[in-house]
Parts: structure tokens; C-alpha cells; sequence
């Protein structure tokens, strides 16, 4: 055959050029696995070196987790790497308790991780990690890995998974099982001992610069407590034995994984967490705290106190250290005074109830929840501003003289009651000139107190009679390029009443029954009939009335930014004939 | 002239040229931190209202008179895609999508306070008007284009299907038809159903966006685009997302076009006035140089041939000379030779007749 060489010539260059084809792909994917990976939660730099004067290698990126599987394959336990102080806790440092000098500390490594990979190596296992002299597998530079890692923290749903847990044995003479977490240090008998109902979340003590005598900072103390425990009840062989790798606790994806859990958990629980077994109040009194006046002295304007359903509270919030930001001991008044404390970082009592962007103050967190889709079509459009609006005081300040006015156990429940209760605390909320209002002293008559006032408030959405709300809305004011638009106003209100109904947020802030009309009759004094649209917005032309929107314009954003707030997608913003019919000529 | 001390010599001349140059600069930045333009009119654009209608696009389209579009208004797929203006649509909304949905962002001429496309044009064809509109005067317009390159925003448009009568389009803010007081707003502002556009005094829309973002916290950049780009411009934008996100750009820092361009513009006299005399300077010095040169040359050869001349004639005279002193020579040779054989003869001719007369003598 005359063309063998060259058929056997070609063919051999086709084959080395998939063979550089292939390798390349192979290098190019090599490339894309080894490049930066999108975080890890459980990398740990270690660098025992940067105590040193001068820097001898690159720091070295551990991954714990990767380690922590290794070991779980060989049968070997967190306590390989890591030793237990006296009290059997384990330590969050690697195989010691306490730092030793820089040198030592490199040698402590370098003896202890080789050693156990020679092991490895001897025992023939697949990855043995790097040997000694191997330098640079572990000593990288450039570093590969990226971290990330979220705080993570007891919400409360985590609390009660815990406190709940048969798992976590009881209290002496108890049936809670705080005290095998919670502790206090008793100065006398110098050593840690549990007081109930006096708990306090962990970050009280274990700040990340402790003082005398808390010995470990946040990091060190909640490693020791969760992991020492974890490993315990996996020694145990217990059914669950709670998560023993960095991941589970600070990785991202596993937190949202986590939360999905915990909220169908609650579903399954009809929503309702059993509430802490802390002997919390129900309803407390917020009042500001008097100062120490000269008698002469005139008292500072006041306003009425403030009942605060504290049991409400507890579930809408995720911790306890939403609200109380430091510690459960002192009140807020005790930081936040009237003018500012340093402990209470200069925020005064106003502010830190009041601050509408602070997601601590009760405005800022009323703020948030307004962000959800049912709320948000009205909310959205309203001017928010930098201050809550005047007329909304009332609704939280009210006068205790009230519950003299009306007999205990009666509900305001249609709307002459309900504003009959607010006109007395005044429309600002401001205690009159003259004697303030006596509030008792003690916990107990306060909590009562606000209890009762808290008792007056209406239980259902207020609205007036559906046959007084307009059923079908036309606007035609406008029609030329199309037929007029049919509003179902009924509908709307009634759809609207509907999603706010077991949201007793709503039903306290919508204080009357044509509150919830405000949401599209704005501006307008709070009325059963409302003045048209057309009475400002009028159809001339935007001249020289910059900023208020035309009829036009206003209807527009009106029905359009509702419906994107509220998250319907239909009918499309720009599928004019959904709502106006086409013009037939 | 070596090129190496061409090249030196013209590098003093830059330096020279440069300094004067450089002062009015500054002098000019100074004078333009100002904040000036308040009471004109311009237009606020409020991209979180926007629902992408094309509303606007059919009012200028109408307004215009523009030539019918190959897609109708009412088609909203167009969106998908990224559009630009051109010659026959002055302004476009274009989609852009964000992490939370669809946002919506209409274009067209900014109309700076200080125009690129104005300052670029050497016939003045653009014209920042009181009212706020930059005009484009066709009758002078030579095509150049420099104010297609000249705008930051690639704005201006060019009608290549015209051959002969091809003009630059762009947005006009509807000056014309509202100076002529056809229109009060101009027909995008009119015509949008959300009121995404404001038209009124530039430094109340300024301050209308203010309000919005105190009312409204969260839910703006709270920036306004065009209070300072470039100088600021009339069309102002506030917007819900970053503004490179939808499609404006954050690089165009605060100082306008002329001003950027002042320092060049500036070495424009510079260039045309000094430069022809300074090149014509060095031209002339360099031609005189050579002319003397030639002359000395010239000199020295005449020179030289008046020395060889006369060497010659000397060499000639002394040749001359020698020549005659042998030929006399020669002659006197000769005389003397032919007097000698002369005499010679006549001795022995006396000899004879001597000898003759003796023998007749003797025979006789």
C-alpha cells in the first residue's frame, strides 16, 4: 500500500495531538480544583511562628474538619489532638492546655503531626498526610483556601432543643437541666456554682478579653462546654450527640440547612416554642427611671409607661440577647437613662426604644416586621423617616388611670372604646402637667399592672362594617386611551383584613377601624369616608407641584408598588388592559 | 543639522511651551469649583418607579417626529436586549437584572451643564441653552463626529444612511417644542404613567431626592448621578441599585469635560501661533547657516585658485624665463659657432689665397 506511511504518519500526530489535548484539559481542570475554594468554616491558620522574631515558613492552613473525618474513619476521637484540664474539659487548644514558649510550640507540632502521619503512613492508609520533610505540603504560600465562618450562637429554638433534651441529665432536685450549662462564680466558695432562674447567656462573662476571675474567653468557652459534652454523649453511644466539626456550627449552607429544620420543627409545633423555664415576667411596665431632682426642680415632661407583653416578645425574637443586649440582669432603664450613660454607650432611654434603623429598638424591630409581604404593600409607601409618627405614641404609652374608667375583663372591641381608651393617655402620649401618674414599685404590682393595661388591647383587627366598605371602585376620571378601570375595593380590604388576622402586631397598631384605610387614603384625617384622590392629586400637568404625583401617576404607584410589595405578580405593571379594558372605536 | 541636536533643541522649545500652558489650568480648576446651575431646569429620574413601558420612548418618538420603529412600543421583549440610542430614537429603556428583579433604567442626552459634545466641536454646532437643552445646529455642522467621541455617555448619533444631508441626532429635551411652547414638559416627563421623571428647577430635584431618601430609608443608593459627573448634569438619576448595575458609569469623575480638556485646548493658540514661528526660527537659522557656510566655502576656493593662479603664472614667467635665457644661449652658441667657422673659413681661405699667391708668385 503507497499511502501506509503517510496514513500511519498522520494518525500518529492525531494521537499525540489528543494525548496534548486531553493532558491539558487535565491540567486545566487540575487548576480550576485547586484554586480558591469559596470559603471554608473550618480552616484554622496556624501560626505558632508569628510569636517568633523572625518568620521562619509560611503559616500552615489546617483543616480541621478534614482531619476530624480522618479521624472518625480510624475510630480516634477529638481527644487524639486534644488534651482535658482536671475538670474534664477539653481544651480548644491543640494538645495542650497552656501556650508555651514560641519554640516549643513549633516543636510541638512538628513532632505531633508528623508523628501521627508517620503512623499513617505505616499503617498504609491512603492519604497518611504530609511526611516529615515535606515541608511545603503543609507550610503553603499562597494560601489556597479561603475562611469563612459565621458566629453562631443559641437562638431560640437551639435552647430549647437543649433544655428539652433527655439526653442532658437533670439538675439536682430539678427537673430543668440549665444548671449543667449555666453557671455563676461564687466569690466565697471560690468555684462555679449554679443559681436557678438567675441564668445568664454565656457572653455575660466570657467576653473575648475576660477579666478575673472568668478564665476562658467566648471562643474557649463555648468550644469547651458544647464539644466536651457533644464527645461525651458520643462516647455514651447517645442517639444524638450533637455536632462535633466546625462546619455544623459556623458553616453557611449548614446553617440555613439547620434553620430549615428548625423551622419546620416549629410548624410541627403549631409555631409556639415552650417558653424558658427562667421564671421570666409576662408583662412588664416600662417606665423611664426619675432622676434625683433638687426639690425645687421642675419634673422632666414624662410620658405614660409602657406595657410590654414580654411573653409575646420571647417569640418573635430568635434570643433572649436581641433585647437584652449584655446581660438578663439589670433592666434597661438601668443603662439607658434619660440623658445617657457610658455603660448604656451614651444611647439614651428614647433612642434605644425609639431608633428606627436599630434592630435592638422595639420602633427598629416593628420597623423590620413591617418588611413582610403582607405588611409591606401599605408600609412600603409610607414615609418611614427618623421618627416614629407623633400620633402613634398613644398607642404605647398609655395612661394606667384607665382601668379605673372601665371595669376589669372588658374588651375594647369596636371603635369607640378603643379611642376612648387612647384620649385619656393624650394623643402624644405626655403625662399632663402636674403629679405623674403612680406606677407601683414593686415587680410584681408593675407586671400586674401592665398585664391588665395589656388586656385592654383589642384582640381582633378592628374594621368597620363591611357593608360600609365601598364594594366595587370605579376610575374613570382619567379613561381616554382606555375604558375605566374597576377597582374590587371590598376585595382588597377584605383580602388585606384577612392576612393580618392572627398578627397581633397589626391588630394593636391599627388602632382604629379605618386605620388600615390609611394605607391607600393617606394624608387624610382618619375617617369612614375619606376625600378623593383627585382632592390633591390633581390632573394638571406636574408643573409646579413638584413631587406630588398627578391622579395618574399616583393611582399607578399606588396599586403597582403594592402589588410588588406584596409580592403578586399579577397582573404584570405593564399589562395596561388587565386592569383598563382596551377602548373599542 | 544632526537629528540629535534637532531633537534637543525642540525638547527646550516643549518645555518652554509647557509652562506657560500649565497655569491657566489651575487657574481654571479654581474657577470652576463652583456650584452654580440652580435655578435651571432639569429632570429627575426615580429608577425605583420605573416599570418599563416604553411610554417615553413612543412620546419622543411622537414628539420628534421620528421615523416609525422596526419593533412597536408596545412590544416588551425588545427589553432582553441592551439597545443604545440612534439617529432615529433619542432615548431607550433598557432592562437590567438585579438580585431582586428586574430594574428598569431609561437613556438618553444628559444634557451637561458643561457639554463634551460642545466643547469638542470646533464650529460650535452645540450650544448649551438657558433652558437646560444642549441644541445641535445643523447648518454648521461639518459631520466631524468629534462629539460622538467627545461624550461620555455615547449619546450623539449619526445618520450614515443620509449622503448628503447626514446630521448628528441626539435628545434635544425637548427645547424646540417647548420653546415654542408647544409642549411644558418634555414628552417623555409627560407621558410617563409612574411619574419615574420630574422636570423642574435642577437644584428642587436635588433636594426632592433628599426627601426620598430620608422618607424612604433602604431603599435608595443615596447618591444622586449627574449632581456631580462630568460636572454635573441636567438629567439627574437616583436609583434603587448600584449604578454601574444599571448601566452608569461610576468612572467619569466630577469635572467637566472643558475643564478636563482645558490644558489641551488651552496649547491650541500655543500650537497655532508660536510653533509656525519657533519651526520657521530654527528653519531660517539653519538655511543662513548653510548659506554662510556655502559663502566661506565659496571664499575659500576662490582663494585658492587666485594663489594656484598666480603660482602658475610664476612657475610660468620663471619657465619662460629659462627658456629664453636658453634659447639666447643657444643663439649665442650658435653665433659664436658660426663666427668661429666663419672665421675659420676665412683664416684658411687667407691661407689659400696666401699660398695661391705664393705659388703664383712662385709660378708666376
Amino acid at each position: 500500500m503507497a499511502y501506509r506511511k503517510l496514513v500511519l504518519g498522520l494518525s500518529g500526530c492525531l494521537f499525540v495531538l489528543v494525548c496534548v489535548l486531553f493532558l491539558q484539559a487535565d491540567v486545566m481542570s487540575m487548576i480550576s480544583s485547586s484554586g480558591k475554594d469559596s470559603g471554608r468554616a473550618d480552616l484554622i491558620m496556624i501560626q505558632a511562628i508569628a510569636k517568633q522574631a523572625t518568620k521562619q515558613a509560611p503559616p500552615v492552613q489546617f483543616l480541621h474538619d478534614a482531619h476530624t473525618e480522618a479521624l472518625a474513619e480510624q475510630d480516634k476521637d477529638c481527644s487524639s489532638c486534644h488534651v482535658k484540664d482536671e475538670g474534664g474539659t477539653i481544651s480548644y487548644k491543640y494538645m495542650r492546655l497552656e501556650d508555651p514558649a514560641a519554640n516549643r510550640l513549633k516543636d510541638l507540632y512538628h513532632d505531633n503531626c508528623t508523628t501521627c502521619h508517620a503512623e499513617n503512613a505505616k499503617a498504609r492508609m491512603d492519604n497518611p498526610g504530609p511526611q516529615i520533610g515535606e515541608c511545603r505540603k503543609c507550610h503553603v504560600e499562597p494560601a489556597t483556601h479561603t475562611q469563612t465562618w459565621i458566629s453562631s450562637g443559641m437562638d431560640n429554638m437551639l435552647h430549647y432543643i437543649h433544655w428539652d433534651s433527655d439526653l442532658i441529665a437533670k439538675d439536682e432536685g430539678k427537673d430543668t437541666n440549665c444548671g449543667q450549662c449555666h453557671h455563676e462564680y461564687d466569690e466565697d466558695k471560690q468555684e462555679l456554682v449554679y443559681i436557678q432562674f438567675a441564668e445568664e447567656g454565656c457572653r455575660s462573662c466570657h467576653t473575648a478579653e475576660p477579666k478575673e476571675p472568668v478564665k476562658s474567653n467566648l471562643s474557649e468557652a463555648f468550644h469547651g462546654q458544647c464539644v466536651t459534652c457533644h464527645l461525651e454523649n458520643k462516647e455514651a453511644q447517645a442517639e444524638r450527640n450533637g455536632p462535633l466539626d466546625c462546619a455544623s456550627c459556623h458553616g453557611g449552607p449548614q446553617r440555613l440547612e439547620m434553620q430549615a429544620k428548625f423551622a419546620e420543627k416549629l410548624e410541627e409545633m403549631d409555631g409556639v416554642l415552650p417558653r424558658l423555664p427562667r421564671n421570666q415576667p409576662d408583662a412588664v411596665l416600662l417606665a423611664a427611671k426619675l432622676p434625683e431632682l433638687p426639690e425645687d426642680a421642675t419634673r422632666p415632661t414624662l410620658m405614660y409607661p409602657v406595657p410590654f407583653n414580654h411573653e409575646l416578645h420571647e417569640q418573635a425574637t430568635d434570643a433572649c440577647r436581641d433585647c437584652h443586649h449584655e446581660t438578663l440582669k439589670s433592666s434597661c432603664t438601668d443603662c439607658h437613662t434619660l440623658q445617657g450613660s457610658e455603660q448604656g454607650g451614651y444611647i439614651t432611654l428614647e433612642r434605644a426604644m425609639h431608633a428606627p434603623d436599630s434592630k435592638s429598638s422595639c420602633v427598629g424591630c416593628h420597623n423590620e416586621m413591617k418588611q413582610d409581604p403582607s405588611c409591606a404593600g401599605c408600609h412600603a409607601a409610607m414615609p418611614r423617616g427618623t421618627e416614629p409618627p407623633a400620633s402613634s405614641c398613644a398607642l404605647c404609652h398609655v395612661n394606667p388611670d384607665i382601668l379605673a374608667q372601665r371595669p376589669a375583663g372588658q374588651q375594647s372591641m369596636d371603635y369607640a372604646d378603643y379611642t376612648e381608651m387612647l384620649i385619656p393617655a393624650q394623643t402624644d402620649g405626655r403625662q399632663p402637667a402636674g403629679e405623674p401618674v403612680v406606677v407601683p414599685e414593686d415587680k410584681e404590682g408593675r407586671a400586674a399592672l401592665a398585664l391588665r393595661l395589656i388586656d385592654l388591647r383589642p384582640k381582633e383587627a378592628l374594621l368597620i362594617a363591611e357593608e360600609d366598605i365601598p364594594d366595587v371602585v370605579k376610575i374613570d376620571v382619567l379613561a381616554d386611551e382606555y375604558q375605566p378601570a374597576e377597582l374590587p375595593h371590598r376585595k382588597i380590604v377584605m383580602s388585606m383584613m384577612e392576612k393580618m388576622k392572627d398578627d397581633s402586631l397589626a391588630t394593636t397598631f391599627h388602632a382604629t377601624p379605618v386605620t388600615m384605610c390609611q394605607g391607600c387614603h393617606h394624608n387624610s384625617p382618619l375617617s369612614k369616608t375619606p376625600p378623593s384622590c383627585q382632592s390633591c392629586h390633581d390632573q394638571r400637568s406636574q408643573e409646579g407641584r413638584l413631587g406630588r404625583p398627578g391622579l395618574l401617576a399616583a393611582y399607578h404607584i399606588q396599586c403597582m408598588s403594592c402589588h410588588t410589595e406584596m409580592g403578586l405578580e399579577e397582573p404584570a405593571a405593564t399589562d395596561c388592559t388587565s386592569c383598563h379594558k382596551q377602548k373599542e372605536n | 543639522m544632526k537629528r540629535r541636536s534637532f531633537l534637543g533643541l525642540m525638547g527646550a522649545a516643549g518645555a518652554g511651551l509647557a509652562a506657560p500652558a500649565v497655569a491657566p489650568v489651575t487657574a481654571r480648576a479654581a474657577a470652576k469649583d463652583f456650584r452654580g446651575y440652580h435655578d435651571t431646569p432639569g429632570v429627575l429620574f426615580d429608577g425605583t418607579r420605573c416599570i418599563g413601558c416604553r411610554k417615553c420612548e413612543l412620546a419622543c418618538n411622537k414628539v420628534n417626529s421620528l421615523p416609525e420603529p422596526e419593533v412597536p412600543f408596545d412590544n416588551l421583549e425588545i427589553l432582553n436586549s441592551r439597545r443604545r440610542t440612534d439617529s432615529a430614537t433619542f432615548t431607550v429603556v433598557n432592562k437590567f437584572d438585579t438580585p431582586t428583579g428586574p430594574v428598569y433604567r431609561k437613556n438618553q442626552c444628559n444634557h451637561c451643564l458643561e457639554p463634551a459634545c460642545a466643547s469638542s466641536c470646533f464650529v460650535s454646532a452645540f450650544q448649551k441653552n438657558s433652558d437646560s437643552a444642549v441644541d445641535y445646529d445643523e447648518t454648521v455642522c461639518v459631520g466631524c463626529r468629534y462629539c460622538m467621541i467627545a461624550c461620555p455617555f455615547e449619546i450623539p448619533t449619526y445618520e450614515y444612511h443620509k449622503a448628503f444631508t447626514p446630521r448628528v441626532m441626539k435628545c434635544t429635551l425637548c427645547g424646540p417644542q417647548m420653546r415654542s411652547g408647544e409642549l411644558r414638559l418634555p414628552g417623555c416627563v409627560q407621558e410617563c404613567p409612574m411619574e419615574a421623571m420630574i422636570y423642574g428647577p435642577r437644584n428642587e430635584l436635588l433636594n426632592l431626592a433628599r426627601r426620598r431618601f430620608a422618607a424612604f430609608p433602604g431603599r435608595y443608593v443615596e447618591q444622586i448621578y449627574g449632581e456631580h459627573e462630568m460636572g454635573g448634569t441636567s438629567w439627574l438619576y437616583i436609583s434603587g441599585t448600584p449604578f454601574s448595575q444599571v448601566g452608569l458609569r461610576e468612572d467619569l469623575g466630577t469635572k467637566s469635560a472643558p475643564e478636563l480638556t482645558a490644558g489641551a485646548l488651552a496649547a491650541v493658540p500655543v500650537v497655532v501661533g508660536v510653533w509656525p514661528v519657533l519651526l520657521g526660527g530654527i528653519y531660517a537659522i539653519n538655511k543662513r547657516k548653510e548659506k554662510i557656510a556655502a559663502q566661506e566655502q565659496q571664499q575659500a576656493v576662490s582663494a585658492a585658485l587666485a594663489k594656484a593662479n598666480a603660482e602658475a603664472k610664476e612657475t610660468l614667467a620663471a619657465t619662460l624665463a629659462k627658456a629664453e635665457e636658453s634659447a639666447n644661449r643657444r643663439v649665442d652658441n650658435e653665433v659664436k659657432k658660426a663666427v668661429k667657422e666663419a672665421l675659420a673659413k676665412k683664416e684658411e681661405e687667407l691661407k689659400a689665397a696666401e699660398a695661391s699667391a705664393t705659388d703664383e708668385e712662385e709660378g708666376k
